[in-house]
């Protein structure tokens, strides 16, 4: 897979294998929470904490926050699935054109499923780890076989975002 | 972009609705304490003023999958700062935990956190006195 940016701003995805093709169609699937109250809650965090953390002021976040959240973070997903499917394929390589509109929308998308995967599967925490320690997590989760897709999805997921944000995301 | 719910559209200024990504407000580091912004709405300088004797934190917490460029991006774009000051609360984070990355007004803080977990950082506000 190879990203080149584009003059308008948006960038296209030269070069996916169809394996490549095939992890990023599961970005929406990564980033479903259904069954896991606890990814659920990392995309919709409190808004407060500590004494102000009240029922009152919870309730209002959730009210009036939250479901903004939600439908920012479903219509990110919505946009990267049309994406991928206007993909063009030719013979073992697809190619997906991103719109400089929708770059941030796939950052978002792939940090959803990224957030989700890493909640649901308990991937180990690169910050609390040493070194060794996370070479040997991440070498037992890829033997176990279960979650081992996964772990690879996360990978490619996070060098895309890098470059995205890298090259398309303004401040 | 996205849509702010009617009741918080009403209480953020005209170009600090979270949620947007393009024209996102800019609370310049070199700016006085936001209380005294020279910029503030009439109404929300009213509004803002009541809380002067008990300001709001907006705090940024370490999570293990945002990366860090994207969180320094995220923190310029929401208050404007610097690349320096941003990186500083970024490292503060990944160092630390969590930073303290405004303090202000009620109204400006909800906003921003708002605006926070938009960007799926983990982000929330609390009374600076806890």
């Amino acid at each position: 897979m190879h990203p080149v940016l584009q003059e308008a701003g948006g960038f296209t995805l030269e070069n996916v294998s169809p394996s490549e093709y095939a992890a990023l169609s599961h970005i929406p699937s990564d980033a479903d929470t259904t069954g896991s109250p606890e990814a659920k809650a990392r995309l919709l965090p409190p808004g407060f904490t500590g004494e102000t953390a009240t029922p009152e002021n919870n309730a209002d976040w959730e009210e009036f926050v939250h479901p903004d959240l939600e439908d920012l973070f479903k219509g990110d997903l919505a946009h990267v699935a049309q994406d991928l499917q206007a993909a063009t394929q030719e013979e073992d390589e697809y190619t997906i054109e991103i719109s400089s509109e929708n770059a941030e929308r796939w950052f978002r998308a792939l940090n959803q499923a990224r957030l989700v995967m890493h909640t649901k599967h308990d991937f180990p925490d690169d910050d609390a780890l040493s070194e060794e320690e996370h070479m040997a997590s991440i070498t037992a989760l890829l033997q176990s076989g279960e979650f081992a897709p996964y772990l690879r999805s996360s990978r490619l997921y996070a060098v895309l975002q890098e470059w995205i944000v890298a090259n398309c995301l303004k401040y | 972009m996205s849509s702010v719910p009617e009741p918080w559209r009403d209480r953020l200024r005209p170009a600090q609705q979270p949620g947007t990504t393009g024209s996102a407000p800019k609370n310049h580091p070199e700016e006085p304490e936001p209380w005294e912004s020279p910029d503030t709405g009439t109404t929300t300088l009213l509004n803002e003023s009541e809380d002067l004797d008990q300001p709001w934190q907006v705090l940024i917490f370490n999570d293990p999958v945002n990366l860090m460029s994207y969180v320094t991006v995220v923190i310029r774009r929401i208050f404007g700062y610097s690349e320096t000051k941003a990186r500083k609360h970024m490292m503060q984070i990944h160092r630390e935990g969590k930073t303290i990355a405004w303090t202000g007004g009620r109204e400006r803080a909800e906003a921003y956190v708002h605006q926070l977990q938009s960007h799926q950082l983990l982000a929330s506000l609390h009374k600076a006195s806890e």
